[in-house]
């Protein structure tokens, strides 16, 4: 079963989480439309203007509750409260159950999603008169009413949208400009289980795929998302060709000195230190005055580094069995320097006399490189969700091919081998093959947002990450916190309100339902509520 | 850790004319030990020896080759899974490396197997 049926990416969300948000939105009071519904009488004199002209505020009553059903549909349930000025001053107040067939949607400017409703039932209207108007005015209103909320509720800028923010455009070390973001478009949905809306993101002007082959693979977790190989390459080749990440590295930063890389000496290796006692005693140069040096005590071995090496992108296609084939190569330029501190004692006259110890310096080996082509091959890797909540794969192992003909003892060899290879596998840069699901913060409130990683699913097309996303309490969140201990009500960033004592709280998600509750405004967050 | 090496060996292994023959001289006149002593350069010409800087260039070469050929007899003695890397470059080879890399982001290289050397 494919995750992503051909599309670049899909995202899967579960009516669970779409449900928290909008409770976050409606508590974060980002559900309230106003405006002015004039009533379509023509030529009506300037004198009589007002009296055409109804204002009106709308909200919804509690928090509207998203429903994939059964027979695959997505619904939206709400109530919605608000307030009708007519004819210059009469204030009538009502409540509308609604019921709307939706659509999910996606804002660019703030990425995030979006619902929109596309048909509305107005289930019940509730109008209240306290003014005993005529039957027909409040029909007359309640068809004015339904074209307000049809109007407000099914325009483009009235969609809903959906904390926090999901699949996000911004890859990491990109410049910050709006073009170095993907380019995410929302393609076709599909109700694919009684929980799990799953969306098509068209990216870099793909739209191919097939939305009736797209199948739920979250598995009870809140949001999950699928890269194909063809959404990976084109997401890579993009990030590759606009990253300010550094693909060149060098050791060390000129101008500072050749970085200095201390050997140890091990005991178990007389051969090669014999190398070395004897090179070293090829360089000291005998018998220019009938010299040779009987005895050395090695106190100190390093190499000198000077090192560049310039990265090239990875090649990686999937395998038949889930698995990745990557490899890629890197060009090395390499100056080692091997140096020594012995301690000698010479013998002149070919053993005659003694000399006194002496300690000193030596250079033994001096190697230079330029362009050299170190390949990369047969790296085995592991997908796995990241800590900025990527689907992104870890090289757990990987061939290296270092074309090195340095004729040096193994004990040297080895030692450049770890300080090439170490700083070249530590410094690769990163793969970059999806978006983020989603980004940390909750737009509008004070709330954060984790992912407990679920499930990583792999298969020889694509990769799906599902995640269960962890929040500060996203089901209880409310935008005030009400003191039963003092009966004072605050906002919820209030440094009075953090304080109230758990067992004191009391929450609510609308100021007047606390100030209802006979709860008094903070003089501090709510002056114009205190009543002293 | 000081390691401390002894150059024994090699002196006495290593063979060359004029090493040779000043070696032979000593033996049989022990008084040029302190002859060379005070003045080295004076007794060699007194000695008819050639020992100019040509000759010591090419004594000098002749060492460090003698060196690094008897270390390169030595090291065939050593199995190569002791030196894999010295190995694979006296065979013409690239050096391989198999590296993984632990959890923690740590490089670990593994062993060459003896057919990869």
């Amino acid at each position: 079963m494919s995750a992503t049926a051909g599309y670049y990416i899909t995202a899967e969300v579960h009516e669970r989480l779409i449900n928290n948000f909008l409770h976050v939105a409606f508590c974060s009071n980002s559900l309230v439309f106003s405006g002015t519904y004039t009533l379509p009488f023509p030529d009506v004199p300037e004198s009589l203007q007002e009296f055409i002209e109804i204002d009106y505020q709308i909200s919804f009553a509690e928090s509207p509750v998203i429903d994939c059903t059964y027979d695959l549909n997505l619904f939206m349930r709400a109530r919605i409260e608000g307030k009708f000025v007519l004819l210059g001053g009469i204030e009538l107040d009502f409540e509308v159950q609604i019921r709307g067939e939706i659509n999910p949607g996606y804002d660019q400017d703030t990425s995030r999603l979006t619902i929109g409703l596309i048909e509305i039932a107005l289930e019940d209207i509730e109008i209240n008169d306290e003014y005993h108007l005529s039957p027909v005015i409040i029909e007359r209103l309640n068809e004015i009413l339904e074209i307000i909320i049809s109007e407000n509720l099914l325009g483009d800028y009235t969609s809903i949208p959906i904390s926090p923010v999901i699949i996000s455009p911004k890859l990491p070390e990109m410049p910050d400009d709006e073009r170095f973001r993907l380019p995410i478009l929302f393609g076709n949905f599909k109700v694919a289980s009684p929980e799990t809306l799953v969306v098509a993101i068209n990216l870099f002007d793909n739209e191919s795929g097939d939305v009736n082959a797209l199948t739920d693979y979250l598995n009870d977790a809140d949001l999950g998302l699928a890269v194909n190989e063809a959404g990976m390459h084109a997401i890579y080749d993009f990030w590759w060709e606009n990253t300010t990440w550094n693909k060149v590295i060098t050791i060390p930063n000129p101008p500072d000195p050749p970085y200095r890389y201390d050997v140890e000496i091990p005991d178990n290796a007389e051969q090669i230190l014999e190398i070395l006692g004897w090179v070293q005693t090829a360089i000291i140069g005998i018998l220019t005055a009938g010299i040779y040096t009987e005895e050395s005590s090695i106190d100190a071995l390093w190499i000198d580094f000077q090192m560049s090496i310039a990265f090239e992108q990875f090649d990686f296609s999937f395998n038949s069995d889930g698995t990745i084939s990557m490899s890629t190569e890197f060009t090395l330029d390499l100056e080692a320097v091997v140096s020594m501190q012995v301690t000698t004692t010479d013998l002149w006259l070919f053993g005659a006399i003694e000399g006194e110890p002496e300690t000193r310096n030596l250079q033994v080996f001096t190697g230079r490189v330029r362009d050299l082509v170190v390949r990369i091959d047969s790296a085995s890797v592991q997908f796995y969700l990241n800590e900025d909540n990527r689907l992104t794969v870890d090289l757990r192992s990987l061939d290296i091919d270092l074309p090195l003909d340095w004729d040096m003892p193994e004990l040297i060899l080895d030692a450049i081998v770890d300080f090439v290879v170490g700083y070249a596998v530590e410094s690769m840069p990163p793969f970059v093959i999806a978006p983020a699901m989603f980004e940390g913060e909750l737009p509008g409130t004070d709330m954060t947002i984790s992912a407990g990683f679920s499930s990583i699913q792999v298969t020889d097309e694509d990769a799906a990450v599902t995640a269960s996303l962890i929040t500060s309490g996203v089901e209880t969140y409310a935008a005030f916190i009400a003191n039963r201990d003092t009966g004072e009500v605050h906002r919820r960033v209030c440094e009075y309100g953090r304080k109230i004592k758990r067992i004191n709280r009391e929450y609510y998600c609308r100021l007047e339902d606390a100030l209802a509750a006979g709860y008094n405004g903070c003089y501090y967050c709510l002056r114009e509520y205190d009543t002293g | 850790m000081k390691k401390r090496i002894s150059n024994s060996r090699s002196i006495k292994e290593f063979h060359h004319p004029v090493l040779d023959d000043i070696k032979d001289r000593l033996k049989k006149d022990p008084t040029l030990v302190q002859r060379f002593k005070d003045d080295f350069q004076g007794t060699i010409r007194d000695l008819g020896i050639v020992y100019g800087d040509k000759e010591k260039n090419k004594l000098k070469r002749d060492w460090q080759k003698w060196v690094r050929e008897d270390l390169r007899n030595k090291m065939e003695g050593v199995p190569k899974d002791k030196i894999p890397y010295y190995s694979m470059v006296r065979n013409g080879k690239p050096i391989s490396i198999r590296v993984f890399l632990t959890t923690d982001g740590k490089v670990r290289k593994i062993q060459p197997r003896e057919d990869e050397i």
